[in-house]
């Protein structure tokens, strides 16, 4: 187990703690959603893992590098927003394919751009909740608002990369 | 048993996984075949502990924050209040669109502006800590997540912001259309 690991379950731990420490049996029913989800996500998240392990054998690395990679700037930006409004689904397939993507050798600002421009524009999501629930005119506000956020993400994580990827923490 | 052949998603991904192992096939025969399933286990060796923490963590703080605590933080204020404290709520909501967007259309059907409400969506849609921690910091590990986190922090204010301006342009007969 590693550090990350260790966190994640100390934190799981504390905040079991603290459902049991409220009325209610609090921890029970916590455990209780904890199990529905995995049972339904264990199988689905093994799949997906077995599709990144093919991709990484499948992606052509130069590809990557010279597309997405460090040194292709606003082209890469580009090409991470267009790509992540485009991509549909959830987060399951989605990381596991960034995680292999990133080793590949793409850059901070062409995955921010992606991972940004695939949050908000949500394509499943807005079809499958959005537009129905909150109507075309409060979507289309959204959407326009959302624009260019994936810019301002990108471009802030180029401006903090030497700081957080250069600091050991 | 049953469940999982009725699961879509499920099976979707069963597709997926078999085209790009036979694409490893293709590449390269049995070779690249094995050297991606290799690629697999050592990934689900990396983020199996990390998941199975994470989605123990997400059920506890499923239970700790009521739904109607949210709406009420949500409704609250409007103005740049409002879309600051939209933003403080939506990285601490739990669940995915199955929870969030109900609690946005009720608040929305109870007059809040579009302002909180987008900066509510964007701030769970990209600071969420709950998908954060079950599959960013997993798959990405902390370095990267936290440098997008940071990066990401004044979005849900902008998006918030242009929305309030926008709406105004918008005021449309679509609306009125459906009374």
């Amino acid at each position: 187990m590693d550090a990350i690991s260790i966190g994640m379950w100390l934190l799981a731990l504390i905040m079991g703690g603290i459902a049991f420490s409220r009325p209610g049996k609090l921890h029970i029913q916590g455990a209780k959603i904890a199990g529905e989800n995995l049972l339904v996500m264990v199988p689905r998240i093994i799949m997906a893992i077995l599709v990144s392990g093919f991709f990484s054998v499948i992606v052509p690395t130069d590809l990557v590098a010279n597309w997405l990679g460090k040194d292709s700037g606003m082209k890469g930006i580009l090409i991470g927003f267009v790509a992540g409004g485009l991509t549909p689904g959830g987060p399951i397939i989605c990381f596991p394919i960034i995680a292999i993507i990133f080793k590949a050798g793409a850059g901070i600002g062409p995955l921010i751009a992606f991972l940004t421009s695939w949050s908000v524009f949500a394509l499943h999501r807005l079809f499958a909740f959005e537009f129905p629930m909150m109507g075309p005119r409060f979507a289309m506000v959204r959407l326009l608002s959302s624009v260019i956020l994936p810019f301002i993400a990108a471009i802030s994580a180029l401006l903090l990369e030497n700081f957080f990827m250069g600091n050991n923490f | 048993m049953k469940k999982f052949f009725t699961d879509k998603s499920f099976l979707v991904f069963t597709g997926i996984a078999l085209l790009s192992g036979y694409g490893c096939y293709v590449k390269g025969g049995t070779e690249f075949v094995l050297t991606g399933l290799k690629a697999s286990w050592a990934m689900l060796a990396l983020v199996g502990s990390r998941l199975l923490a994470a989605f123990i963590l997400a059920g506890f703080v499923q239970v700790l924050l009521p739904k109607n605590q949210i709406i009420k933080w949500v409704g609250a204020k409007s103005g740049m209040r409002g879309i600051l404290i939209a933003s403080s709520v939506g990285v601490i909501t739990p669940g995915g669109p199955m929870i969030s967007f109900p609690l946005v259309a009720a608040l929305f059907k109870l007059g809040a502006g579009y302002g909180p409400l987008v900066a509510y969506l964007t701030s769970w849609s990209v600071l969420s800590i709950y998908r954060i921690a079950i599959w960013e910091i997993p798959f990405m590990g902390l370095k990267f997540t936290a440098l997008r986190f940071f990066a990401s922090l004044i979005l849900p204010v902008v998006a918030g912001l242009s929305a309030q301006k926008l709406s105004r342009f918008f005021e449309d007969p679509l609306v009125e259309d459906k009374e």
